[in-house]
């Protein structure tokens, strides 16, 4: 994921709202998708995101610039998601359909991927996420999920081990 | 290794993750002669086509309801400014440093200055004052740019200070104290310094200071490296150094050439409004006010980094030009008083802004024409002795090719050849650059370009004009800290030129290159995804598409024309036709503006609550400040022009249009 210029971090760390909608420009739409691949709900992704953004306004003057500008707010966005799924006690909820890639080419290896993904545990679903769809680093994806790199390897891994086994399984069944 | 520990090393791998050699010899071992870790490599691939190899999700724009809420929490009555603070400019108190007596030494003119300007002050005399029309009126705004114009290649050298008040930084720093050094010699080195006289509250505020050096080819910006001031030194250094080459074409700091001379801001006599003569710091001077965005260059320290206040393009600049030698005196800056300042403010939470209290005052203390020390342009970390230049006649044996020289650059003398060393081909093989006074022209080359735009930093949007003797170039205004450009593309190579001189002179010398510009590959100018193609076509050919007269290409208002033109296809099916619109002679006139014209019976479903109804020419139209966009449908047809030109000018060209679609004027 890319790094915002310090110096924007740091106007918008003084409080500059100039500086922090140049921040909300260039975020808005990963904290947006990473919401709604949590939520997986548009309306609440949609409340998640602004949260995220007004939280990390609030605090800032907190980020030392010792993880990425990047992670910490994916972490911000996750904890907020994870807030309104508890308020709401969605977080059993199915998926919706909208999740996946809508143009997948073949729907069928769309709908394989759906039903695999289903069948992938959270936190390794949240793992997979932030390294395939968003394109962070382990580094980052650690620095957003608060755990050791080499547990992002290995949770990658499982996860990868558990799509290809759920693939498997579907093509069988086909 | 094991299937379990052969995949934890391919599945990382795949992230671009590093794996050790050891690690990874082992389990490509493994994985050779294992079907299981085979179908893990390659269902593992499998899935990551099918979630990348997709149409990005609808993402809603969040911005502006994210921004309002940000600014509802920052307007609690305690946080909110009064307006008592707005209404200065009050004195501030100078450091003892600052207060010691300055030398003031009254301008004095070049020779050759004096010379160019003999005649207006004698004509002054018949007529009462060279800013004077016989009828007392002020000086034309057309005399005004052209005597800037000929004074420029009489600048020979030139060393000012000033001081910069600032106001409304933030509620902790409301005011602030900078003062400012500007030198330049001849050819093209310039140096600005700011120093921050400001206390500030307390250590984590970084101090604004500055440091630009252009010498020639090089450059070099120092300024705060953005670390919290309360961070020990050596673990966040509080500056931050850059040099950068001519030749990279990265967008290089800007130059401060319009606090010597006024010349990229007065670049075409329209967009100012001469207010009349005015006596100040003794000396005659002329008042002139123009918008924020148009005196852009003259404020080239808000864009070098440091913290500065925003403002507001159409904010309001009044400036002081010395009469005798046309340097900038002064310059105040006050809020506008439109609509749409308040709808910024409100966006930024910044609290209402008197527009009658200035909240930039930029001043010139003192003044001088002697030659500045050599040393003031040196780049730092680079030898005290510049390199030997190497002579155009060697260059066939060292890069291959002769470079194009002008045979007519006028006064332009070639001060430098570079031969800039990079392998990456959006550098110029070869750099030439001419200069007299503070004009110059930069000519680069390259061969082998393969696109797909002209070859330098020039939009592929760029204005397509014809050169005298045959061929064409591509033009671009000045602007994005370049000057006026010029691209051409030729049988064997490809050309970027750049200067400060009038689009008339730069076409007139690119004339008389010995090449033949040629029209871009058609294949350069196609693009398009997701089964729509977007091709660059002639402006005559786009204007037909969209049913639009072909006078209008040179008949828009406030002077804008038609500089090029894309169509959009759906198969055989024309979708859209997009135009860029820019003012080809106003060269501070900012970003171009875009016209969009597609099939649509309504608008699209608001998507800001900002959005109003406007009414023009009998159309109803919707304006979306965010976006500086007004969109509107008529008969059939959907048309959106963007561009930060403010709602009165876009008006102005949409009635237009509008008229010359209903048929109300052919």
């Amino acid at each position: 994921m890319r790094d915002p210029d310090p110096r924007t971090v740091q106007r918008a760390r003084r409080g500059d709202l100039l500086a922090f909608e140049d921040l909300v420009r260039e975020f808005q739409a990963d904290a947006f998708r990473f919401a709604w691949h949590l939520t997986r709900d548009r309306q609440l992704a949609e409340d998640v995101t602004q949260e995220a953004f007004l939280r990390a306004f609030r605090f800032l003057k907190g980020f030392r610039g010792d993880r990425k500008f990047g992670s910490w707010l994916f972490s911000i966005v996750r904890n907020c998601s994870m807030d309104a799924l508890r308020s709401q006690r969605r977080s059993d909820t199915p998926w919706e359909d909208q999740f996946l890639p809508r143009s997948v080419a073949d729907p069928a290896a769309r709908a394989e991927l759906e039903a695999a993904l289903r069948s992938v545990s959270t936190e390794h679903r949240e793992a997979f996420l932030l390294v395939e769809v968003f394109g962070l680093s382990y580094q980052e994806t650690a620095d957003v999920l608060g755990v050791a790199v080499g547990t992002v390897k290995s949770r990658m891994f499982r996860a990868r081990q558990a799509l290809c086994l759920a693939i498997a399984d579907e093509e069988e069944a086909t | 290794m094991n299937c379990e520990g052969a995949q934890l090393v391919l599945s990382a791998r795949m992230d671009g993750e590093r794996v050790g050699a050891r690690h990874a010899e082992a389990a490509d071992a493994h994985a050779d002669g294992c079907a299981t870790c085979q179908a893990f490599a390659a269902g593992s691939a499998q899935i990551r086509r099918a979630v990348r190899i997709r149409a990005a999700e609808p993402v809603p724009d969040l911005v502006e309801p994210i921004m309002a809420a940000v600014a509802r929490t920052r307007t609690r009555p305690s946080a909110a400014p009064t307006l008592d603070r707005w209404r200065v400019p009050r004195h501030v108190s100078l450091p003892s440093a600052y207060r010691r007596p300055r030398h003031r030494r009254r301008l004095t003119l070049a020779p050759a200055v004096a010379a160019a300007i003999a005649g207006i002050v004698l004509g002054s005399v018949l007529v009462g004052g060279p800013w004077q029309a016989p009828d007392n009126g002020p000086i034309a705004a057309a005399t005004i740019v052209r005597n800037i114009r000929d004074v420029a290649p009489t600048l020979d050298a030139f060393q000012g200070t000033y001081t910069i008040h600032e106001y409304g930084l933030s509620d902790d720093v409301p005011e602030r104290l900078l003062e400012m050094d500007v030198a330049f010699q001849s050819p093209q080195r310039f140096r600005l310094q700011v120093r921050d006289r400001t206390t500030y509250p307390s250590a984590s505020w970084t101090p604004t200071d500055l440091l630009s050096i252009e010498n020639v080819t090089a450059a070099y910006t120092s300024g705060p490296s953005g670390c919290p001031g309360d961070l020990p030194v050596d673990v966040c250094p509080r500056t931050r150094a850059t040099v950068t080459h001519l030749s990279e074409f990265t967008a290089a700091a800007p130059l401060p050439a319009d606090l010597v001379l006024p010349l990229a801001t007065f670049g075409s006599p329209t967009g100012f409004q001469v207010l009349g003569e005015a006596r100040i710091d003794g000396r005659d001077a002329i008042r002139v006010r123009l918008s924020f965005e148009r005196a852009a260059p003259m404020f080239p320290f808000l864009r070098l980094g440091g913290t500065w206040r925003p403002f507001f393009d159409r904010d309001r600049v009044l400036l002081w030009l010395d009469a005798d030698s046309w340097l900038p005196l002064r310059m105040l800056v006050y809020p506008s008083r439109s609509e749409e300042r308040r709808g910024w403010e409100l966006r930024y939470g910044r609290g209402v802004e008197s527009p009658d209290a200035a909240i930039l005052d930029v001043r010139m203390v003192s003044v001088s024409n002697r030659t500045p020390d050599p040393s003031l342009f040196r780049i730092p970390g680079t030898p005290a002795q510049a390199p030997t230049q190497p002579r155009l006649a060697d260059l066939p044996d060292r890069i291959g090719y002769l470079p194009a020289t002008p045979v007519d650059p006028g006064d332009l003398e070639l001060v430098s050849i570079s031969l800039p060393s990079s392998s990456v081909t959006v550098t110029p093989a070869s750099l030439l650059v001419y200069a007299e006074g503070l004009d110059y022209l930069k000519v680069g080359e390259r061969r082998g370009w393969s696109g797909p735009g002209p070859f330098g930093p020039v939009d592929p949007g760029a204005e397509q004009v014809p050169l005298a003797g045959g061929g064409v170039a591509f033009y671009e205004p000045a602007g994005e800290g370049y000057g006026r450009r010029l691209a051409i593309h030729t049988a064997t190579s490809d050309l970027f030129l750049e200067t400060n001189l009038p689009r008339q002179r730069l076409l007139e010398i690119a004339s008389s290159l010995p090449v033949l510009g040629e029209p871009l590959p058609a294949a350069w100018g196609d693009r398009g995804s997701a089964g729509v193609e977007v091709r660059r076509v002639g402006v005559p050919e786009a204007l037909a598409a969209a049913g639009l007269p072909a006078s209008l290409a040179r008949r828009l208002p406030a002077g804008y024309v038609v500089a090029s033109a894309e169509l959009s296809m759906m198969g055989p099916t024309l979708e859209s036709v997009t135009f860029s619109l820019r003012q080809p002679d106003t060269d501070a006139a900012g970003e171009p503006l875009t016209l969009h014209v597609g099939r649509g019976t309504r608008l699209p479903a608001p998507s800001s609550s900002e959005q109003s109804q406007v009414v023009f020419a009998g159309v109803e139209g919707r304006w979306t400040p965010s976006r500086s966009e007004l969109e509107w449908v008529d008969e059939g047809v959907y048309h959106s022009l963007q561009g930060e030109a403010g709602l009165e000018a876009l008006i102005d060209i949409a009635s237009a249009l509008a008229k010359i679609e209903t048929g109300t004027v052919g």
